[in-house]
């Protein structure tokens, strides 16, 4: 199945609303773009929903709330995937894509030929098995975001939540990151993405959804959200458009003023 | 960019084994079983070494038993008990706190100990029984965590927790200097003093009996952290998100050491350094996962400080040198070398 239904959610912080009832539902083997300007409430929904920080209102998963699920049970249901791609310590990358198993591990159980199995398929699925015995904090961000992937798609999750997975790769490391997401949507996956690449966003995902100031202010295929209206009241900007309407190519071009 | 070849299943696996620990263990493990049948039958009073103990016990056995039994036993099993708890904790708040230079007195436990043990010489209740200095120090440490507690919150950050223990190590220092201060008499004054360096000297088998139930409840809060260490590594919302409750671990690891550590440090007094350089020594040998360093950490500070211990009864036999200096005296130089060569690892 794989379907998510948000109902009603809201996250506040120190009285200030960063999600504001936010409500929607993905079918299994969807694809979502979350866009939106900085400071939308974007990541702060995609914690919401990975049962991260506290907030109102229900998140189900497959017509289960994620309140009821136990932690361990959520990890290897739904996975996350943060921006800034934190990591502590100087591990190898093969290591920290290793951790992705973590939650089909009991305290003392090492890992099994299956667990190699599917890490060794998850770094070649992302470009890392070439530097995965290097210390992850010397490679380059692009890089890195993949290690990250890598480590987020080893945890085997139905759900996937991706923070920005994209914002420090090359043009060719895009697509196929995209591509590589899409693939597994349509394996009967369900994945939002967190982008600002609003051209790859209607390329690859089969509906968008687009905050402003905490509110989910539009969703939908591309061409119902990615309208000049929408693009001139959520992000203050004139695109220059070309492609067709289901896959238009946005390249931002004139600022407009604010309100 | 080359290829590293991990395609196959079996490459990863042999890079991912635990095997690959084995050699640094097996090395420890020997190193720590050498150096405590050194400190048991080879180390005695003016460099006496295991021929005279032996020529003691054939003219003398009862004699031999006693300095076996009752004094170097005790010694020696404070030694490796000690080193393994200041090991293991640094290895873990190293781990926990993301930052290495932590060390297990990072919480305050080790300052609350040490004034609690104080309080006991200062009030004169020192001679109120062979276990009252540590029972002093213990109710020390066990204070030092309720304010911890009470400071931090139920869902500390690592900054809060780093600032509450900074809070309490000033508090419980001040304290300290409080009770030298007014110390009764020169005596008291000087008593006190030689109890801060830390030292296994005439202690005996029922302090080890008071601190080994904490110490152990100590280490199997611990041991029992290294897979949520591991996820902690790519910070607090991926371990949440891998499945680890964090209040749960910060609670394990702060009541783990503050148990293990309070515990040692009301028997021996305050030994530094132990638990802040034994992790970075072994890094090179096992890795930088959690995991992979809680053991061996263990096992390096247990070898550390009884190699700390025999080089006190080498080359100090008649005045007793207190094994905190030696501590101090050999790890800080080697951390200021060690924080050179992070620096350059690390970036």
């Amino acid at each position: 199945m794989s379907i998510l239904r948000v109902e009603h959610t809201s996250v506040q912080f120190n009285g200030a609303k960063a999600v504001s009832d936010a409500s929607f539902t993905l079918g299994a083997g969807a694809l979502v773009g979350l866009i939106g300007p900085n400071g939308a409430g974007k990541t702060t929904l995609l914690r919401a929903i990975a049962n991260l920080i506290p907030f109102s209102g229900d998140v189900f998963l497959d017509n289960e709330n994620i309140a009821d699920i136990p932690r361990r049970r959520l990890a290897r249901r739904l996975a996350y995937m943060p921006q800034g791609h934190e990591v502590h310590w100087p591990l190898s990358a093969l290591r920290v894509v290793a951790l992705g198993r973590l939650p089909h591990f009991s305290a003392f159980r090492r890992p099994s030929r299956g667990d190699i199995e599917i890490i060794r398929s998850v770094m070649k699925q992302t470009d890392t098995q070439r530097f995965a015995e290097r210390n992850i904090l010397t490679l380059s961000g692009g890089e890195r975001a993949r290690v990250m992937l890598a480590r987020a798609l080893s945890q085997g999750a139905d759900f996937l939540m991706v923070d920005e997975p994209v914002a420090a790769l090359d043009p060719y490391h895009q697509l196929q990151i995209m591509t590589l997401l899409r693939d597994l949507a349509e394996g009967g996956a369900t994945i939002i993405v967190v982008t600002h690449d609003l051209t790859l966003a209607a390329r690859f995902c089969h509906q968008l959804v687009l905050m402003h100031e905490g509110k989910v202010v539009a969703k939908g295929p591309s061409r119902d959200v990615l309208t000049d209206e929408n693009l001139r009241d959520v992000y203050n900007i004139e695109p220059f458009r070309a492609g067709d309407d289901d896959h238009p190519i946005l390249v931002p071009w004139r600022r407009l003023p604010p309100g | 960019m080359t290829d590293l070849g991990l395609d196959g299943v079996d490459d990863i696996e042999a890079r991912l084994s635990p095997r690959r620990l084995w050699p640094a263990m097996a090395a420890l493990f020997a190193v720590l079983a050498l150096l405590t049948l050194f400190s048991l039958f080879f180390i005695g009073p003016r460099r006496s070494g295991f021929f005279d103990l032996y020529a003691l016990y054939q003219n003398d056995p009862d004699l031999a038993r006693l300095i076996l039994l009752d004094i170097r036993l005790p010694r020696t099993l404070l030694g490796l008990l000690t080193g393994a708890t200041l090991g293991l904790s640094g290895a873990a708040l190293q781990s926990l706190l993301r930052n290495p230079l932590a060390e297990p007195g990072v919480i305050g436990v080790s300052g609350g100990a040490a004034f609690g043990a104080v309080a006991v010489f200062y009030f004169g209740l020192a001679g109120g029984g062979v276990l009252a200095i540590s029972t002093g120090g213990m109710i020390g440490a066990l204070s030092a965590l309720g304010f911890l507690y009470l400071l931090a919150g139920k869902n500390p950050s690592v900054a809060t927790l780093i600032l509450a223990g900074v809070a309490i190590n000033g508090f419980a220092a001040a304290m300290t200097s409080l009770a030298l201060n007014f110390s009764p008499n020169p005596y008291a004054a000087l008593e006190i003093v030689f109890w801060l360096m830390g030292s296994l000297v005439d202690r005996s088998l029922p302090h080890i009996a008071f601190a080994l139930p904490f110490i152990i409840i100590g280490w199997a809060l611990l041991f029992s952290a290294g897979k949520a260490l591991d996820a902690l590594t790519l910070g607090e919302d991926t371990a949440v998100s891998l499945g680890f409750d964090l209040n749960w671990l910060k609670l394990r690891i702060i009541l783990g050491c503050g148990l293990a550590v309070g515990a040692a440090v009301a028997v021996t007094g305050a030994i530094g350094f132990v638990g802040l350089v034994v992790p970075h020594l072994l890094r090179p040998f096992v890795g930088y996962q959690p995991s992979r360093l809680i053991l061996p950490s263990a096992l390096g500070g247990a070898v550390l400080l009884t190699c700390a211990d025999i080089i006190v009864r080498l080359i100090s036999p008649d005045i007793e040198l207190k094994i905190g200096v030696i501590t101090a005296l050999i790890g800080a130089p080697f951390f200021l070398y060690l924080i050179m060569s992070l620096r350059k690892e690390m970036t």
